[in-house]
């Protein structure tokens, strides 16, 4: 019984560690397809809705793992945006994956561990 | 008998009645944490969590601006991080703060917003000890965040709030 408690107890304390941990800080990424580019911001086509996604000078891009810049980014394309919605509503990005997250790579962005250990 | 004695014969006589009442309760009731603190324990424990804070750090004001990116942020860092225990709205109403003694307050609430964002920001670094409040420690940009982020708890919108519930699931 004392052994349980002591794993359970290690296993909820290795959770609350994981979940601070600063890189799993990504949350779930927005995916769609670019109906529109401009300086500061791109338009995002996401099936249900439209979404303004805003860049700025800590928005970093990538392609298929490798370093990428905005101007890569082309309307058709297909992204996946990891970033904060403001209130009201536009996403401000962080990290823009050009042509999606990659199989692997989804579910490496998505966990996020919460205390109680579960995964989102 | 003089006063002095009078007073020492006193302090023991309710040290006495204390410890007999306290013996009393601990046989027929024993301790729940299920239970909630008393106003003059919640009194006391206040007064005391206060002393635990430093007074210089106390007296620190938040460096950074309330700006719409920074409450953002901080709304995502406390959906995934405290929501669990404060619920997303900051009123404390979770399956896990109704077990916790004593319980979370609510963040709402005229006494966690007369705290010093010194006060907030250490207890969120350090801790409450003798409480579930952990020491999360974390990077002091995200801690003036989320002091940000109560601040704007009692403006919260029904929209933030959907959004906090798309990141925890919560309601």
């Amino acid at each position: 019984m004392r052994t349980t408690a002591c794993v359970v107890m290690l296993l909820l304390l290795t959770s609350i560690g994981a979940a601070h941990e600063k890189s799993l800080h990504k949350g779930k990424p927005v995916e769609g397809e670019v109906t529109a580019v401009a300086a500061d911001r791109l338009t995002l086509a996401t099936g249900s809705a439209t979404l303004v996604v805003l860049l700025d000078d800590k928005t970093t891009f990538e392609r298929a793992d490798r370093p990428a810049a905005r101007a890569d980014v082309k309307p058709g394309d297909r992204l996946s945006v990891f970033g904060t919605r403001l209130a009201t509503g536009e996403l401000v990005a962080r990290e823009v994956l050009i042509g999606g997250a990659p199989d692997e790579g989804v579910s490496g962005h998505t966990g996020h561990g919460v205390p109680d250990g579960r995964e989102r | 008998m003089s006063t002095a004695r009078r007073a020492v014969v006193g302090f023991v006589v309710l040290a006495l009645l204390a410890g007999l009442g306290l013996a009393a309760v601990l046989r027929t009731h024993g301790f729940s944490a299920r239970e909630k603190p008393s106003a003059l324990e919640a009194f006391v424990a206040r007064r005391l969590r206060r002393l635990a804070t430093p007074a210089a750090v106390r007296d620190l004001e938040n460096p950074l601006e309330p700006t719409p990116l920074a409450v953002a942020e901080a709304r995502d860092h406390f959906a995934d991080h405290c929501a669990i225990c404060h619920a997303n709205d900051g009123g404390g109403e979770t399956a896990i703060n109704d077990g916790l003694y004593p319980p979370a307050p609510d963040l709402r609430d005229a006494w966690t917003q007369g705290l010093t964002d010194g006060e907030l920001f250490a207890i969120i670094r350090d801790g409450v000890r003798f409480t579930g409040m952990p020491g999360w420690g974390g990077e002091d940009e995200d801690n003036w965040k989320l002091v940000l982020f109560i601040r704007h708890l009692p403006r919260l919108s029904p929209q933030e709030r959907l959004m906090m519930k798309e990141v925890n699931g919560l309601d």
